[in-house]
């Protein structure tokens, strides 16, 4: 029964992969841009998922951790000619530790607290990043280093593997009782400090797999990219993108994120033609709102239910 | 120098004491953090922008066009509440992302209607005075004026009259105040309006002060949710002093520093006071 089970799962995941593959052979080439950036999206969504998905410590500070990294890999090579393998790695790294600081604060704070902290960090890092001018490009920024691939077929199908294994390996974690431990830290943190569960253990880790996820995506997205400035790690508007992305999919799922952040992709592109400028976004974010309000668990578990219900 | 921060310091202190406060107000009674005040404010100084000074058809008396600033702004603020925060009381989480999410809607609808760039108000009341040697503008006075007026009339209201006194017993108790016959919608229904009232009056002070623009959201939103981190949530004393600690940080930091710098120290101040004190300086526990 369980075997069964585990090869219907593996099986969806294999075809979600391989129909995605095949979507350049479909999609014009203008179009794989934007699903490129919908993966990037999709992995900073699920890695917020892991975080503030599963165990309710709710972070607006994602930009920090995307931001460090992709700061920390750029200006390694930049200023000391550090080659890519070594960047990347070391901005990943550099992002874990941050995740880990994000733990700090829940040994004190909780709710609006821990979110306030979060935002703090990411508000002050945004600052003294603009104002470290002369190291960082100050608003300017940098750009100018070497990007992992070039071309739009190569760097989607770079990103449709990152993304399924980000997705996979968070999406697995969710599934064992770690995942449960998290879903159960949200739901009342005492109950299960008092059942004699060390919460800091499964909050560190948690947050180490949200960073080191962040940090994969940050690396590889900024890599992509090959220009780096304040606004496109630390913009309000991404933080807002990251978090409409996993509530309209669902959060705590994974898989919802994952899904949001493709939806929000479309449907910012489809507005493009009808709305113009401000209003595109305006009408956006009024979708993302609505759906949010009438579907707080989010649009996957709605397809769950479908499907139960079909049975 | 000195007299330039003071001057400064209590000028800012004093218009984000009055965001605060607002915060402060709803958060007793509704158990949520609000975070479309900001859009409040934004909306707020379109609109007195727009009926003050929007051309040759609207051109209404300011004190005209500050009263019906102030209405809207609790008109917008109830239909907030009204809404959707009402129907997501129980779940703090989804007001703190559903209201960030209604901040960026308003943010594209203003710029889609007036658009992105910055527009400066005409202030107040024009003409400076000279006070210790250095020349402040009547604006700054009158806002400090207004807004410590404001600040004495609500906490006034709220400890002497029967409604303040409704809006306490809701915060420290809903149930029992249904039983002695207050009707806790109705009370949190007027302190959403009373918030939205308060954002308007620091919006308008806000865009004659300085400009108005569709990213002024953020930085007093912040500012006023640090201040009511660091005062305790729910504390109107905590407000008032923590609303001073980041207003004479942040001028410190403009004058003798660098302007970029604003909020950084107020950031990093809120970070360790939430180290030493994590319910904030007069939070309950």
């Amino acid at each position: 029964m369980r075997e069964t089970a585990l090869k219907k799962i593996a099986l969806r995941w294999i075809i979600a992969f391989a129909v995605m593959s095949l979507l350049p052979f479909f999609v014009p080439h203008g179009w794989l841009r934007v699903l490129i950036i919908a993966n990037f999206l999709a992995i900073f969504a699920m890695s917020w998922d892991i975080m503030s998905g599963y165990t309710g410590y709710i972070s607006f500070g994602h930009n920090f951790l995307l931001g460090i990294s992709a700061y920390a890999s750029v200006l390694l090579i930049h200023h000391f000619d550090v080659p890519l393998y070594l960047s990347m790695p070391i901005g990943v790294l550099i992002a874990a530790v941050g995740g880990v600081g994000f733990v700090l604060p829940t040994l004190r704070v909780r709710g609006p607290y821990f979110t306030l902290f979060t935002l703090g960090l990411f508000i002050l890092f945004e600052r003294i990043m603009i104002t470290l001018g002369p190291i960082t490009g100050g608003t300017r920024g940098l750009f100018g280093f070497p990007t992992v691939l070039k071309g739009a077929v190569p760097n989607f199908y770079l990103t449709l593997v990152l993304v399924f294994a980000v997705a996979f390996a968070l999406w697995y974690l969710g599934q064992t009782d770690f995942g449960r431990v998290l879903n159960a830290i949200r739901l009342d943190e005492d109950v299960v400090e008092n059942s004699g569960l060390d919460t800091t253990r499964f909050k560190l880790l948690s947050f180490l797999m949200s960073s080191i996820a962040a940090g994969i995506g940050a690396v590889f997205f900024i890599h992509y990219l090959g220009a780096l400035c304040p606004r496109s790690v630390f913009a309000v508007f991404l933080l807002l993108n990251i978090i409409i992305a996993s509530v309209i999919g669902g959060m705590g799922t994974i898989i919802g994120p994952f899904m949001g952040a493709y939806i929000i992709t479309i449907i910012l592109e489809g507005l493009r033609a009808v709305a113009p400028g401000p209003w595109r976004i305006a009408t956006y974010a009024a979708i993302g709102l609505i759906i949010f309000i009438l579907r707080p668990r989010g649009i996957f578990f709605e397809i769950q239910r479908l499907f139960r219900r079909r049975r | 120098m000195i007299e330039e921060i003071l001057i400064v310091g209590l000028a800012t202190s004093a218009l984000y004491l009055v965001i605060a406060l607002g915060l402060v107000m709803v958060y007793s009674v509704g158990r949520v953090e609000d975070l479309s005040v900001g859009a409040y404010l934004m909306v707020a100084a379109y609109i007195y922008w727009f009926l003050a000074e929007g051309g040759p058809y609207l051109s209404l008396p300011k004190g005209a066009a500050i009263i019906i600033t102030i209405l809207i702004g609790s008109a917008i603020s109830i239909s907030v509440y009204r809404g959707f925060i009402r129907r997501l009381l129980d779940n703090p989480t989804a007001v703190f992302i559903s209201t960030l999410i209604f901040s960026l809607i308003v943010e594209n609808v203003l710029a889609g209607i007036f658009g992105e760039a910055p527009r400066s108000v005409h202030p107040l009341v024009y003409g400076s005075v000279t006070i210790g040697g250095i020349t402040i503008t009547l604006n700054i006075v009158i806002i400090l004026a207004i807004a410590w007026a404001i600040t004495i009339i609500l906490i006034t209201f709220i400890s002497k009259s029967y409604i303040g006194r409704a809006i306490r017993a809701v915060s420290i108790n809903p149930r029992g105040a249904m039983l002695v016959g207050i009707d806790p919608e109705k009370v949190r229904i007027l302190t959403w309006g009373l918030c939205g009232a308060l954002s308007a009056v620091a919006g308008i002070s806000l865009a004659t002060h300085t400009s108005i623009s569709t990213g002024m959201w953020i930085l007093p939103l912040i500012l006023a949710f640090i201040i009511v981190m660091i005062g305790g949530l729910g504390s109107i004393g905590g407000a008032i002093l923590s609303a001073h600690i980041i207003g004479f940080v942040g001028a410190f930091t403009m004058v003798m520093i660098d302007e970029r710098l604003r909020g950084v120290f107020g950031l990093l101040l809120l970070l360790v006071i939430l180290i030493f004190r994590r319910r904030g300086l007069f939070g309950r526990e």
